[in-house]
């Protein structure tokens, strides 16, 4: 016999409830704690009330599960939606943009993920849902012992994200609420220690898997360790790049002050490329402490840097950025201010911080600002390298074999001309990509299916004309290697915007939005330099202008590359002139457009989206609302096709649903007496006839001898055991009876019940029927302990 | 609402449980009565209910306004059980006994009850013979068809018990000589539920045994009226004829016991009787002999209302006459309270027991 069970429900929570400790590893903070315990209880809540109130398990499960998007609604999206939980296309965006936010952190970031909007939704979606699972397998499966089974699977992802790993002994509160509730709702002789067992079984499996893969989910783009949580770290870091400029917001990320004008600020750069994707390239690292007050030197390899150029100060300041890379503009020669130790890529001088978070650092960097295009630097570049360094070199230069061939030839027509100096082939691939009609589009690729980095997107890109950063620089970086010049896609940040002025620089902000790609080149004598590709972002080529132009040799040899870097590095204003194309850009990208672009999906199937989603709210809410009477007429169509008996349940849950008693202990002669008592003081003489024709042939049918069947028909039998003493006019009714099927005859009775009843008890019985209270069994006229 | 709260309320009469067919003739009672339309109803069923009616009818003469009582006595001595009456004194509990004993025309024995009475003034002992010089059997009051044993709870325990002896077996041994009672062999015991000094209520085995108790209860103002004129001239009781022969009455019993009886209509018997195992109202429930008891007393409660076959109306109409003298409640309550609150116990727990209806077997 199932009853309500308060106390069930107590060791359920408390099952719930035990799984906030492993997740605390997960998640930094503790507000996230309370969206969940807020879900859950909820959940829990209405099943509790529900099933006191007799609703049937199923129903309480699905009203339990239709409660979750309203909630969900009316907790995050509450300010935008209708009515606070109906959702309409802003609520839609809210969604999709804690999705986005979601999807992304998921993929990149590195526990515990730093609380925020989409993790309490997240939470507050996974505690509803949880509870839901908790609470249907307890009461509607019957199976507590299942609830083991997802509580282990918290534990794994728990195991599998955290990165120092998890004491077992956060397993504790968890074993122990999940034995208290194996012990209750264990039955007398066959105690469910299999069920403990197997969910033993997958919490150990879940430990050793965490053991085994660590890290489990997030892609490493230097195995390992160099992971960000800002852009890259899936399997197509530039892809994710795209994603993340669509996606992000135009807050603060950090801001800097400069000696020199704006800098592009470097996370790490990408060099291998096998022909789909582009990965960091491992080299050799090393370990370096930055001092505190003063500057101390970076390591660097051999190709890290070149001879001529000049130093600057860059002091940064994080404001909201949270990353194990630290931006910083290339080349980096000395760091301090920096409370942490940092591991160096010698190639490329990628700054991955050991254990600590970019976030709220302030540090300063000093910067060797190569000079390409100065005369001395020039005469550099025709002087052979060590041969450990051409070695190195050479895989900067690689190409993979099936690279579509319109890609070299595009870059040998663009150097054409410009004669062999690297510097002036780069230049002239820039201006190629800032000159002849390139347009800067975050949705065009999507929207033509070339978005990514590959070869064949490259290709496609140079056919089109149109996209955005990351094809710009994946371009470039494979036309300078099909002219041999090392090239490498640098990722970072653009310069941003000037802010502030004070004796020491120009302070500039970077928001988020500001992520970029950019190609480098390495041009002999001045190591790495970095070209601006990208139509109306950023600064072509910013730093380096200033070394063509004084350079006599090289102005001529850099004609094209003049009036742009001219333009643009004149002073910071053009820096800002170049925000109005950004800004005619800007609608489109980080804003809402963003979220769904990632999607894949053009802005404009965004209306249906939401329209849908409407919709099923507006459904969802309804059919909670109705669910019950809905059920019910579920309910009366499977009884009805059950025969005799089943008609016979119909008639007495219809009796029930319009507030007339007609408990189960109740034979069916005396319910048929009462009923039809009831029936003939409302006028519904005929239906009372029918149910007395149909109370008896069911009473033939349930308890005579088989076979004998009233031989004047049921009718007349119910007459005769009426007795010589029923006189009722009732027997006069059944005469015409003979012919009328069981079914007719219910029917008959069910809409005379309905019409005896008023108009408001008939609403009252569909939309809150009462048959489908289970039928409380201690139900005696004296109330017993 | 009116119409719920009356068609909810259980205890608004025993006439519930018979609701419908028998609500309108017989508010409190089984329901007697030959069918109208007799084709419909099996010979043998028929026979017992028209001798039943008969039997009832002719007690009438004699009680008024006890109409449930009557038609209760009469279908338990069909279904071949004890009855236990009990009742306050002077509400006809002896008459009741006497009127069925003179009806079937069988033969009657009444012993009253002492504290002095001892076993053997109950079964007989054996007389010393002067003519043949041995001993002779001088058979008790306890040989014959219906034993009226009046005010049995003031006889002494070993006394109650030699007659509950004769009760269960349905046999006296006396010296190590085995006499058979006579068949049919019905034992209508009364009993005053007001404890007087002296007595020895019967013990809950001894209860057992009985297949129902029956309360008599005052009569209404009319009948006791009546009943008063009536005695004016002289005892009616003296006026009763048998209606029905022994024979007649061993076939009645007969046909009772071939009574149909579906395997739900047993099952619920069953649930019922366990239920009151189940119930904390009590320490102890009824048992496996009162299913028994219980499902007997249906099957004749069926033939004599003319039909074949038993159905949980029966139970239910039955359920508090012979389960409620069995039953141990937690908070016993005292005299004429006591057969009240078994009553209401009883009921609640048929309460929570469902109807079995399966129409498709």
């Amino acid at each position: 016999m199932t009853r309500v069970r308060p106390g069930l429900t107590g060791v359920v929570v408390l099952l719930y409830l035990s799984l906030i400790v492993p997740v605390t590893h997960l998640i930094s903070g503790f507000d996230w704690i309370g969206w969940y315990v807020a879900f859950g209880l909820m959940i829990f809540a209405v099943g509790l009330i529900g099933r006191a109130a007799g609703l049937a398990n199923g129903l309480v499960g699905l009203i339990q599960a239709a409660l979750i998007p309203p909630a969900l609604t009316a907790a995050f999206a509450a300010d935008v939606a209708w009515l606070w939980v109906i959702a309409n296309a802003r609520v839609w965006d809210r969604f999709s943009d804690l999705a986005g936010d979601l999807g992304r952190a998921f993929l990149l970031e590195v526990s515990p993920l730093v609380a925020g909007e989409w993790i309490f939704a997240f939470v507050a979606l996974s505690g509803a849902l949880l509870a839901w699972v908790f609470d249907w397998y307890v009461f509607t499966v019957k199976a507590p012992a299942a609830t083991g089974l997802f509580a282990a699977l918290i534990g794994v992802v728990a195991v599998a994200f955290v990165r120092q790993g998890l004491p077992l002994t956060v397993f504790a509160p968890m074993a122990l609420a999940y034995l208290i509730l194996l012990a209750v709702t264990a039955t007398g002789a066959r105690p469910r220690w299999a069920g403990g067992a197997i969910a033993a079984g997958a919490v150990a499996l879940g430990l050793a898997a965490g053991q085994i893969t660590p890290g489990l989910g997030i892609g490493g783009l230097v195995e390992g360790h160099n992971r960000s949580d800002v852009f890259i770290g899936g399997d197509n870091p530039l892809v994710d790049l795209g994603d993340d400029l669509r996606a992000s917001p135009s807050t603060e990320a950090l801001r800097y002050r400069s000696e020199i004008g704006p800098v592009y600020l470097r996370l790490t750069s990408l060099a291998d490329f096998d022909g789909t994707t582009w990965l960091h390239r491992r080299g050799e690292q090393r370990l370096y402490t930055p001092g505190q007050s003063d500057y101390t030197t970076v390591p660097a390899g051999d190709i890290a840097g070149g001879a001529v150029g000049a130093t600057a100060a860059v002091e940064i300041e994080i404001v909201e950025l949270n990353s194990e890379w630290l931006p910083a503009p290339y080349q980096p020669i000395g760091l301090r201010g920096l409370d942490d130790s940092l591991r160096v890529d010698l190639d490329d001088l990628t700054l991955a911080l050991m254990d600590g978070r970019t976030e709220a650092q302030t540090y300063s960097t000093l910067v060797w600002r190569a000079d390409p295009g100065s005369h001395e630097a020039r005469e550099l570049a025709v002087q052979p390298l060590s041969p450990e360094a051409e070695a190195m070199l050479g895989a900067y230069t690689q190409l993979a074999a099936d690279l579509p061939a319109v890609i070299g030839e595009t870059a040998r027509q663009v150097a054409a001309g410009v004669g062999d100096h690297p510097l002036d082939q780069g230049l002239a691939l820039e201006a190629f990509f800032r000159e002849s009609g390139f347009v800067y589009s975050m949705s065009t690729p999507a929207r033509e299916g070339y978005d990514g980095d590959s070869g064949a997107v490259v290709a496609r890109f140079l056919e089109v004309k149109s996209g955005y950063c990351v094809h710009f620089a994946a371009a470039m970086t494979l036309m300078a290697r099909e002219l041999g010049i090392p090239a490498r896609v640098a990722v970072g940040y653009l310069p941003g915007n000037p802010v502030s002025q004070d004796g020491a620089g120009t302070w500039y902000s970077v928001a988020a939005d500001r992520l970029h790609a950019w190609p480098e080149l390495y041009i002999r004598g001045s190591g790495w330099v970095g070209f601006e590709p990208t139509v109306s972002r950023g600064v072509a080529s910013a730093y380096q202008s200033q070394a063509p132009l004084p350079s006599a040799s090289g102005a001529a040899a850099t004609p094209s590359a003049d009036p742009s870097s001219a333009a643009s590095a004149s002073a910071s204003p053009p820096s800002r002139s170049a925000s109005p194309p950004t800004a005619s850009a800007s609608p489109g990208e980080p804003g809402p457009d963003g979220s769904t672009g990632s999607d894949g999906s053009a802005g404009s199937s965004r209306g249906p989206s939401w329209q849908v989603w409407s919709l099923a709210t507006a459904v969802l809410l309804v059919a909670a609302g109705t669910a019950p009477g809905w059920w019910r007429m579920v309910a009366r169509r499977r009884r009805m096709r059950r025969g005799l008996a089943g008609l016979w349940a119909e008639i007495v849950a219809t009796a029930r649903d319009l507030g007339l008693a007609a408990p189960p202990w109740r034979t069916p002669a005396a319910l048929a007496a009462e009923l039809a008592s009831w029936l003939r003081a409302n006028n519904q003489d005929a239906a009372a006839a029918a149910l007395e024709r149909l109370a008896s042939r069911l009473e033939l049918a349930a308890y005579a001898p088989p076979g004998s069947s009233g031989p004047p028909g049921p009718a007349g039998r119910a007459a005769a055991a009426r007795g010589p003493a029923a006189q009722t006019p009732a027997s006069v009714g059944d005469a015409p009876a003979r012919g009328t099927s069981d079914r007719d005859d219910a029917w008959a009775v069910i809409r005379g019940l309905r019409r005896s009843q008023s108009r408001r008890a008939r609403l009252l019985a569909w939309w809150l029927p009462q048959s489908q209270r289970r039928a409380v069994r201690p139900s005696g006229p004296t109330p017993r302990s | 609402m009116d119409v719920s709260q009356q068609l909810a309320n259980p205890s608004s009469g025993l006439g519930t449980f018979a609701a419908g067919r028998h609500a309108a003739e017989t508010p409190a009672g089984a329901g007697f009565g030959v069918p109208a339309d007799q084709t419909a109803v099996p010979a043998a069923a028929l026979a017992v209910a028209q001798g039943a009616q008969a039997i009832a009818a002719n007690i009438s003469r004699v009680i008024a306004g006890k109409q449930k009582a009557i038609e209760l006595t009469v279908t338990i001595f069909l279904a071949h059980g004890h009855i236990l009456i009990e009742d306050v004194p002077g509400v006809g509990k002896t008459m009741l006994a006497k009127a069925l004993a003179a009806s079937v025309g069988a033969s009657v024995k009444r012993i009253q009850f002492t504290p002095d009475l001892l076993p053997s003034d109950v079964t007989g002992s054996p007389i010393f013979n002067q003519a043949t010089r041995q001993f002779e059997f001088e058979p008790g009051p306890v040989f014959a068809n219906i034993v009226i044993a009046d005010e049995i709870n003031r006889a002494s325990p070993r006394t109650q018990s030699a007659l509950l002896e004769c009760m269960e077996e349905g046999q006296v041994t006396v010296d190590g000589v085995t006499y058979g009672l006579p068949s049919p062999f019905h034992v209508v015991a009364t009993q005053n539920p007001i404890d007087m000094e002296g007595t020895h209520a019967l013990l809950e085995a001894q209860r057992d045994r009985f297949m129902a108790r029956i309360a008599m209860g005052y009569p209404d103002e009319d009948a006791e009226h009546a009943m008063v004129r009536a005695r004016d001239l002289a005892e009616p009781i003296t006026a009763l004829r048998p209606v029905a022969s022994l024979d007649a009455v061993a076939r009645m019993i007969e046909a009772g016991r071939r009574t149909y009886v579906a395997d739900a209509v047993s099952r619920y018997a069953v649930a019922l009787t366990r239920a009151t195992r189940l119930s904390p109202a009590l320490i102890l429930g009824a048992s496996p002999r009162a299913a028994v008891h219980l499902l007997t007393a249906a099957k004749a409660l069926a033939a004599v209302q003319g039909r074949g076959y038993v159905i949980p109306d029966d139970i239910q109409v039955l359920a508090e006459p012979v389960l409620a003298h069995r039953i141990m409640p937690a908070a016993p309550a005292r005299g004429t309270e006591a057969i009240i609150q078994a009553g209401a116990i009883i009921r609640d727990c048929m309460a929570t027991v469902p109807v079995p209806i399966a129409a498709e077997r």
